[in-house]
């Protein structure tokens, strides 16, 4: 007869008599004490177990989290280096450059209302910012001044993209044209 | 196009953070499909587990995301076929003689391939172990598979008591037998009956 076929008392019954002989460690302890609080009910158990699990997952989570931002961080070298994203560059031109500015924060405006992500790659491309190799770099002294931008862009990249979305809806309303309204659907129009 | 704003600082700033911000979306993507591939979710599903019920980690082997690729040149049996080879000859079973109670050696396999959580994967005889595995768990399914778990391994309340008694010779145990037969019939028909 398996478990699977039996009430839940016996379930309960079978399992506490296959604790005590687990070896002696923490996997006997923490169902030890989960089958020692329970008043007999296999019910009881499962709750304490599912108390264990929630507290582990919310660990493995960030055990999760630390091994994607080395990937992370990883790309955004690639991406950093290889497309020669040289944030000291790019601010400059946009600093510079007003007709640029002005696209890029129409664009950003539009992104941050519009709350939807479009194609980012093609985004990029249209900014028209220097960003990319025009040609491979010859001499050391090419690629020396822009190892403080490649660093910027990397440590900002790090930092993941709803961190960046967050600060540019805050920046978007502080530029000052406000919220954009909502546009009223049919139904929601006033009557009469 | 004019400059609308009139803080050209501002719109600076706006504009490193929109390409940050595009740039880190597609990273965020390229990370998301490495880490499918690499069927991360269910390994720090899996580690974690076993961190709470203090089995061993795996080591994963190169076949074990290579898969089908993989299939043709290694000779070994998969980890999914060498963890139920294990399991149907009692090889993960360890201190039985205590009271006829089996424990699994490999609580977490013993777990894992319970029939609550098998269900809720894909393909559970994969050698690749994002198909193999789950990648969330809802905690009533893996306190419901550890419970059941453990039972399997215990005798059964009443089954136990058959086995302890001593053997009776084969007439009475047969006679023994038969009228619990009879009952369980009797019973069936009962309600059917006027």
């Amino acid at each position: 007869m398996t478990p699977w076929q039996q009430a839940n008392e016996d379930i309960f019954a079978g399992a506490q008599g296959a604790l005590n002989k687990l070896p002696v460690g923490q996997v006997r302890e923490v169902l030890q004490k989960a089958a020692a609080n329970t008043a007999g009910t296999l019910d009881g158990f499962r709750v304490q177990v599912e108390h264990a699990f929630d507290d582990s997952m919310e660990r493995a989570s960030g055990w999760y989290k630390r091994k994607v931002q080395v990937v992370v961080l990883i790309l955004a070298a690639v991406v950093a280096i290889g497309g020669n994203v040289d944030s000291v560059q790019v601010a400059q031109r946009l600093w510079k450059d007003a007709p640029v500015r002005a696209a890029v924060a129409a664009k950003a405006v539009d992104q941050a209302d519009s709350q939807k992500v479009a194609n980012a790659v093609d985004g990029v491309e249209q900014l028209k910012l220097p960003l990319g190799w025009d040609k491979p770099p010859e001499r050391i002294g090419e690629i020396a001044p822009r190892i403080p931008g490649w660093l910027i862009t990397i440590a900002a990249l790090s930092l993941g993209a709803p961190f960046w979305f967050d600060l540019l809806s805050r920046l978007v309303r502080l530029r000052g044209s406000g919220a954009k309204p909502r546009e009223r659907t049919l139904s929601e129009a006033p009557s009469g | 196009m004019p400059d609308l704003s009139g803080f050209p600082a501002l719109d600076v700033v706006i504009g490193m953070f929109f390409l940050y911000f595009l740039l880190s979306t597609v990273l965020s993507s390229i990370t998301e499909a490495i880490a499918n591939f690499l069927g991360w979710r269910a390994k720090t599903l899996e580690d974690a587990i076993r961190n709470l019920v203090d089995d061993p980690k795996v080591r994963r082997g190169l076949g074990e995301w290579v898969g089908r690729v993989g299939k043709r040149g290694v000779k070994e049996p998969s980890a999914a076929e060498r963890e139920r080879r294990a399991l149907e000859e009692g090889k993960g079973v360890e201190s039985e003689s205590e009271a006829g109670v089996k424990v699994p050696a490999d609580l977490t396999t013993a777990v894992l391939n319970h029939w609550r959580i098998k269900a809720l994967v894909r393909d559970p005889e994969s050698s690749v172990r994002r198909r193999r595995r789950p990648s969330y768990l809802p905690p009533r399914a893996l306190s419901l598979a550890i419970a059941e778990t453990l039972a399997k391994g215990a005798p059964h309340p009443r089954r136990a008591r058959t086995q302890r008694a001593p053997r009776a010779p084969r007439g009475t145990r047969r006679r023994r037998a038969a009228p619990r037969k009879r009952r369980s019939r009797r019973t069936l028909r009962t309600p059917r009956g006027p």
